[in-house]
């Protein structure tokens, strides 16, 4: 019967690995040995994370946090490293596995290479791990990522919302000689100053009212390895005295606790802040911004690099319709236009969402529409897209009428032009 | 199992806290208690970790003994060293010896029993005596 199930179980596309109660890998199936190139024999007796470094692995391991949640876990996102040591974007779920008396005594992995058809379709056009970018100013990044590649200098990200800093914060580690150390990301904005201390340093049982017990925080945990402090700029100015002996000496001392400790990290910072400003505004320390800004790295926004926005859309179209079972294969060149003239306050993760909204939006089965793009996008264009539109073909206008329904309110909005033009072009193609 | 996870991030307090509670349920189990003795190294309660390591050998030395570190992702090589250049702070030299001797046993037989001689000549506890007792064969098998 056990074999007939493993039977079964290879025959599925879906990844599949068990592991038991000290995550010791004892079962995988062909699906996975597909994907992850890796045969059952070299895997099995293996602890999966010495496999498989995955980036939750040190962090949030999805067994780990299914068991505390005490409940199955659907959908997450994650990157696993291949056998040839290449990163595979995967989308997992995790079950635990318990005996009869309902105790744990191991997981359940199954999980799908969401890059399968991305990667071997854009092969055409250039990407730096996972970094789409072909203007010279991304080349220019790219180069230095490999320059700094065999140093453990701090390195500063700056740049707009959206621009990507975190992709180019993974990629400095994904090529640094640290890449197979640990890798601890920290937002700075997103927990309270109070509880942000402790999350770096940590803290001992006692060190305030809710410490039950002792914590080690994120810089022991990344020890040996990298740590990424997203949003710098909003660590409160008494707490970056610490982190710069931190870098200084490498020493600190957990909350509540007078034991010095000493980590060996190599720090990564953003911020998308004017940090000068906060230095002038006392809200940054100056002697900080000279230790993190060693290597300075600035992400343009897509207003400034708009020869990338094609392979951003190309990159986009081919993730959503992996996602949403679409076989779009192109965008419209009115479309394109559109795009290309927009400004883009969002930076690429705008582009991204609104990529997503005509994936999801847009009727034709072939490509990506006006029509199907989000209206935001057309305000303050509308004399740009009126000249744009002044040549449409009679065909293109029929197709847009259908596409809507006939409802030339609609299209008369799309097209930036007034319900009394629309008719008069209708007119004049003999659509009315 | 949540312990194991801990354990195997290197997060000892979180691993010693629930392995602790894995043990009230299962005392025996002599694999909560080898990764107990390191959590509890860690986590500075060393004289505890030795009391805990003390029962172990004598019920089951080659538990400890017997470790792979490579195959079981088992930290004490990394920890042996960083206690030796004094990276992870320890409370006195007694204590330096009494971990070194413990932790090393997981590795390497003979450094374990040259720690707890050092730690000897600190103390006179009685048990060291028996310790280094029991070890010895396994150092004379690896020579």
């Amino acid at each position: 019967m056990l074999k007939r199930n493993e039977e079964i179980l290879d025959f599925l596309a879906e990844g599949i690995f068990t592991v038991d109660k000290n995550f010791i890998v004892n079962y995988f199936n062909k699906a996975a040995e597909r994907i992850t190139g890796f045969t059952p024999d070299e895997v099995k007796g293996r602890k999966c994370k010495q496999i498989f470094q995955s980036d939750l692995c040190m962090d949030k391991c999805p067994i780990a946090e299914a068991l505390s949640m005490g409940k199955n876990l659907f959908d997450l996102k994650s990157k696993i490293r291949k056998k040839d040591g290449t990163l595979v974007n995967v989308k997992l779920n995790v079950g635990i596995l318990r005996d009869e008396n309902q105790n744990p005594i191991g997981g359940v992995i199954t999980f799908r290479d969401l890059c399968y058809l991305v990667n071997n379709e854009c092969e055409n056009f250039d990407h730096f791990y996972g970094i789409v970018g072909n203007s010279r100013v991304m080349t220019n990044i790219f180069n230095l990522i490999q320059e700094i590649a065999y140093t453990d200098t701090s390195v500063l990200i700056t740049g707009e919302t959206g621009t990507g800093k975190e992709m180019i914060a993974n990629a400095i580690q994904a090529t640094s000689r640290r890449k197979n150390e640990k890798y601890i990301k920290v937002n700075c904005a997103v927990l309270p100053p109070s509880l942000l201390a402790s999350e770096l340093f940590g803290h001992s049982k006692g060190a305030f009212t809710d410490a039950i017990k002792d914590r080690i925080g994120r810089f022991e945990l990344a020890d040996g390895g990298t740590i990424f402090l997203d949003e710098i700029a909003e660590m409160p100015i008494q707490m970056q005295a610490q982190l710069l002996r931190v870098i200084q000496e490498g020493t600190f001392e957990r909350l509540g606790e007078s034991i010095t400790r000493k980590v060996d990290v190599r720090i990564i910072a953003a911020t998308n802040v004017d940090i000068k400003e906060a230095i002038n505004a006392g809200r940054f320390r100056e002697d900080l911004y000279y230790r993190l800004n060693v290597i300075p790295i600035e992400v343009p926004p897509l207003r400034e690099r708009k020869e990338d926005i094609p392979f951003l859309i190309n990159h986009f179209l081919k993730k959503y319709n992996l996602i949403y079972k679409k076989e779009i294969k192109k965008i419209e060149k009115d479309a394109l236009e559109v795009l290309m003239a927009y400004q883009w306050p969002g930076n690429i993760r705008e582009l991204e969402n609104v990529i997503e909204y005509a994936v999801i939006r847009t009727k034709s089965e072939e490509s990506l529409t006006l029509c199907s793009l989000p209206e935001f996008i057309f305000e303050g264009m509308t004399t740009c897209i009126k000249k744009q539109n002044q040549n449409i073909s009679p065909a293109r206008l029929l197709q847009l009428l259908e596409e809507n329904r006939w409802n030339k309110s609609k299209v008369a909005r799309l097209l930036g032009i007034n319900r009394t033009t629309l008719w008069r072009w209708m007119k004049e193609s003999n659509l009315i | 199992m949540l312990g194991n996870y801990h354990f195997m991030i290197r997060d000892y307090y979180s691993a010693l806290n629930e392995l602790e509670q894995a043990l009230d349920k299962d005392p025996e189990n002599k694999l909560i208690r080898k990764k107990l003795i390191i959590c509890l190294t860690q986590v500075g309660k060393v004289r505890e970790a030795f009391n805990q390591f003390y029962l172990l050998i004598n019920e089951d030395v080659e538990i400890i003994i017997n470790t792979r570190p490579d195959w079981e992702d088992c930290p004490c090589p990394h920890l042996v060293k960083k206690i030796e250049k004094d990276e992870i702070p320890t409370e006195n030299m007694l204590e330096k010896y009494l971990q070194l001797g413990m932790l090393w046993l997981y590795c390497d037989a003979n450094e374990s029993v040259e720690n707890f001689k050092n730690a000897l000549k600190l103390t006179a506890d009685d048990r060291l005596l028996h310790v280094i007792k029991i070890i010895e064969p396994y150092t004379k098998l690896n020579n």
